[in-house]
């Protein structure tokens, strides 16, 4: 045999006898019971053992269980963890197993003294529950809730720990925000009562001072000036609260009438200028020429921009200025109130609108209940409008901006190029609702043209939302909505006081007496079948615009 | 608590480890889970920082299997260094592994 055949053989007996050995191997592990599972091609056969029951556990009930589930042996090393664990401490099963627990998370205890207890627990009674905080590898840090085991084998010899963990992070901010929720209530409570009082006892003296002997004129009219004032300021704060809780429970009505906001501002200029003028203030107003045709409650308006102007006046040093400027932008009044003033903190504009926020008291005859704004706000948003409020910070001044849409453009346009048209004489307003934009957008169209202010929603929702805005005299609505269909929306646009006399046409493909009855349940005033001929729509507007006038 | 050993060790120099093994389980069984602490620990005590340990749950992609060419579950493979060595079963002999895995 030449040499080359003879190291190619040798070479290949040595592959071979490798090759041997390795199975005896896997026979012999096979035999003494040390192999899961065998392959054959694709296929994985899992061999049953006495652990088979307990492995079947793992799989398909821990793995499935929500809360995570860690296993750890007697030196802190994980042997197993489950899918939720996985998610919930972003690690995967197979990279963390034999890994000692602090790879995955660090504890933090919330008392001191905690943790001696815990260790306690599990020492002298096996198991443990109670809340720590886990820092995960990321930094990122959560609340949990545990049950920690001890793990015991055949002899009730510790063999590790099972730790079932449950993410409570969002119970525990919720829990501070109830608890923040409720100190700013007894706050609110602790101004109130103070506020409330502060008026009585001038107003007790004044009385007393009447009541003497010895009152001359002079006496009577001072005493009398400041007992009406303190009384003004009382009615103020109640009037406040009242407001405050109208607004809450959604019972607050506007009086709404086509209003010019300059009117508007000019009785709340009147209202305020007392306390301007008392502080030393300097008020400029920059108008611009035109109208301001605001559809809204014109006392309400006038009490937010009184709002704005008292604070302006409140929170501005002696001898400071007040500026309004107000001008038309995109179909809304812009008004603004800007002042000289102490400013606000950039930390703190986000939540100068918020309920029993107020600045630290640094204004001089601050005196109040910290809601002024909040009212002002909601008020502005019941008119369709919106409040912003600018400061450059501390001691820079601030500024508030009142939003609010002028009446020529309330509705909400579906195409951008369709020029509004004012509503004459012969116009009204008309809302059209169809889950069809098409349909929808269509019929806006033809109705502007016809000189009418119209509005457009596409389930019953949204028409109940802006019905509150536009307050339609007609209504002209689809029956088959998502979200909430045209009966169920009539019935409700029924209860609300702009819907309580609206003429609500109901617009199906189906014109069966059937369905006109169920129309006329809901609350309708007619039914009509699509497509709505020109004919029908003319005589539908003309019987709105004649009941109009009832 | 101070710095918590890596996972998956990659040496100091840049690039891959010195020793490369992988771990083929089926499932998270007892036994695996014996196998992988088995191998964690032999490669933290003898091979810190030099090692890569990869533990593939063959039961999540059963072509794996076909294509490693196993003949049963747990089996450990070495890839790197060349060439590759294979250990079948529960791996609590650490002086058997080693000697496979010829360090």
């Amino acid at each position: 045999m030449d040499p080359n055949t003879e190291t190619a053989l040798i070479a290949e007996v040595e592959a071979l006898r490798e090759r041997v050995a390795e199975l005896e191997e896997v026979l012999h592990a096979i035999r003494t019971g040390q192999v899961d599972a065998l392959v054959d091609g694709n296929d994985i056969f899992t061999l049953a053992s006495a652990e088979s029951a307990s492995n079947r556990f793992r799989g398909q009930v821990l793995q499935q269980i929500s809360e995570s589930v860690i296993a750890l042996d007697n030196d802190q090393r994980i042997i197993y963890m489950n899918e939720a664990g996985e998610q919930q401490y972003d690690r995967k099963a197979s990279d963390v197993i034999g890994l000692p627990l602090t790879d995955v998370y660090t504890y933090e205890w919330l008392k001191p003294g905690d943790e001696q207890a815990a260790w306690d627990a599990i020492r002298d009674h096996g198991h443990w529950r109670g809340e720590n905080i886990h820092v995960k590898r990321n930094g990122e840090v959560i609340h949990v809730e545990s049950v920690v085991n001890v793990l015991h084998d055949e002899v009730r010899r510790p063999i590790g720990l099972l730790a079932v963990m449950r993410d409570i992070s969002e119970e525990v901010r919720a829990r501070q925000a109830l608890s923040e929720s409720a100190l700013q209530k007894d706050r609110f409570l602790a101004t109130l009562a103070h506020e409330l009082r502060n008026p009585l006892s001038p107003l007790m003296n004044g009385l007393q001072l009447l009541e003497g002997d010895d009152v001359d004129l002079t006496l009577l009219n001072t005493t009398r000036g400041m007992m009406q004032r303190q009384l003004d300021h009382l009615v103020r704060l109640v009037d406040d609260l009242l407001d405050l809780s109208r607004i809450s429970r959604g019972k607050l009505e506007l009086r709404n009438a086509h209003v010019d906001l300059v009117t508007v501002l000019h009785m709340a200029v009147e209202t305020s200028r007392p306390l301007i003028d008392r502080n030393g203030h300097h008020l400029r107003m920059n108008v611009q020429p035109g109208t301001y045709p605001v559809y809204g409650d014109n006392t309400r308006l006038a009490q937010i921009i009184s709002n704005l102007l008292n604070n302006a006046a409140k929170y501005t040093p002696r001898g400071g200025t007040i500026t309004v400027d107000l001008t038309a932008h995109e179909g809304q009044a812009v008004l603004s109130v800007s002042d000289t003033g102490i400013g606000i903190r950039p930390e703190e504009i986000g939540r100068v609108f918020d309920m029993f926020t107020q600045v630290d008291g640094s204004a001089q005859g601050a005196g109040g209940l910290g809601i002024g704004l909040n009212i002002a706000q909601r008020l502005t948003v019941m008119h369709g409008g919106r409040l912003e409020a600018y400061s450059d910070g501390t001691g820079r001044g601030s500024s508030f901006t009142l939003h609010v849409p002028l009446t020529a453009s309330i509705a909400k346009d579906t195409s951008d190029s369709v020029p509004v048209e004012h509503a004459n004489g012969a116009g009204i307003r008309i809302l059209v609702v169809d889950d069809n934009a098409d349909i929808a957008g269509s019929m806006v169209v033809i109705l502007r043209k016809a000189g009418h202010t119209v509005g457009s929603a596409h389930n019953g929702q949204d028409a109940i939302r802006l019905g509150a805005i536009l307050k339609p005299q007609l209504v002209l609505m689809d029956i088959g909505m998502p979200v909430m269909d045209g009966y169920e929306a009539c019935r409700r646009m029924r209860a609300q006081y702009w819907g309580e006399r609206a003429r609500i046409i109901a617009v199906s493909g189906w014109g069966q007496e059937g369905d006109r009855k169920l129309s006329r349940d809901a609350g309708f005033d007619g039914h009509v079948v699509k497509p709505i001929e020109r004919s029908t729509l003319d005589r539908v507007i003309g019987e709105a615009s004649h009941h109009l006038k009832d | 608590m101070d710095a918590v050993p890596a996972t998956n060790s990659t040496g100091t120099a840049p690039g891959s480890p010195e020793f490369v093994l992988h771990l083929f389980v089926s499932g998270q069984t007892a036994r695996s889970t014996r196998a992988i602490v088995n191998v964690r620990n032999a490669c933290e005590q003898y091979l810190k920082g030099r090692y890569e340990l990869k533990v593939v749950d063959v039961l999540l992609d059963p072509r794996i299997a076909a294509e490693e060419q196993l003949i049963a579950l747990p089996t450990l493979v070495k890839k790197f260094p060349k060439p590759n060595a294979r250990f079948i079963g529960d791996l609590s002999s650490t002086d058997r592994l080693l000697a496979r895995i010829r360090i």
